[in-house]
């Protein structure tokens, strides 16, 4: 599966999500369940942080746990992803 | 060089009525994709192939985990907001994105179900201690106002310029007594 695709996978699950935000290991759990080959956490995190330098996707930290990120898509995010 | 259609493009075109019965076949009704190939060429003259229906079961599943969560956490906000004395805005969004993420995480605990638990059992004292305060200033105020009273009382009953018609009217005035 070629990158833009799983970018655009990723914000397919975050737009979907209606603002919730996606703790990283939900994310790439329901990633590797759906589509194969499998992605390992270190290429997952290669892709989320090339759609968050482009700000089409935020994260924020859990106060009430030491998890993971959480993530949400943004404006541009979801623009980008009608574009697709 | 124009790029070659994705296998499941045909799918991902269809009406969105038919992509509900395709999603109805792969979801709910979990027939193999053969099957739903053959469906679709009797019911809509559709030609597909295992892999084109393959690819759309994969992305529907993989978006439609995190629809159901985001629906099953409005679900549960709405029916929090329908309680608004117990539960805040703040509290009422931190329970529904735990919820959110319970529902879509595939290995759901017993440790997050306790935080979630945690979260509305902090909420729920913290609303019985606001209510505990709330009687207890009201306790006072009555107690203050009483003993207010009984001074007021107090000062007419020796204020010896007063007819014993004029006292009682005035402590009467002292209680709120017509």
């Amino acid at each position: 599966m070629n990158h833009a695709v799983i970018r655009k996978l990723i914000l397919t699950a975050l737009a979907e999500s209606g603002g919730y935000a996606v703790p990283e290991k939900a994310l790439l759990i329901a990633f590797n369940i759906s589509f194969r080959p499998p992605l390992d956490a270190p290429a997952f995190k290669d892709h989320l942080s090339w759609l968050l330098d482009r700000h089409l996707i935020d994260y924020l930290k859990d106060d009430l746990s030491e998890d993971d990120r959480k993530f949400l898509i943004t404006e541009k995010g979801q623009a980008a992803l009608k574009r697709f | 060089m124009p790029r070659k259609p994705r296998a499941d493009a045909k799918l991902r075109s269809l009406p969105p009525e038919r992509k509900d019965t395709l999603r109805q076949w792969l979801v709910d009704e979990n027939i193999s994709y053969e099957e739903v190939v053959k469906r679709m060429g009797e019911l809509w003259n559709l030609k597909s192939s295992v892999g084109a229906v393959s690819d759309f079961f994969a992305k529907e599943c993989f978006s439609l985990r995190f629809r159901e969560a985001s629906k099953l956490a409005e679900d549960l906000s709405a029916t929090l907001k329908e309680s608004p004395q117990v539960f805040d805005e703040a509290t009422n969004k931190a329970i529904s994105q735990k919820a959110f993420e319970l529902a879509v995480a595939k290995d759901a605990n017993v440790g997050e179900l306790v935080q979630l638990a945690k979260i509305i059992g902090d909420t729920a004292r913290l609303k019985l201690k606001a209510q505990e305060v709330e009687l207890d200033l009201r306790r006072i105020s009555i107690l203050e106002k009483r003993e207010a009273q009984a001074e007021a009382a107090e000062t007419v009953a020796r204020n010896p310029a007063l007819t014993p018609q004029e006292r009682e009217q005035k402590i009467k005035e002292v209680f709120g007594i017509q």
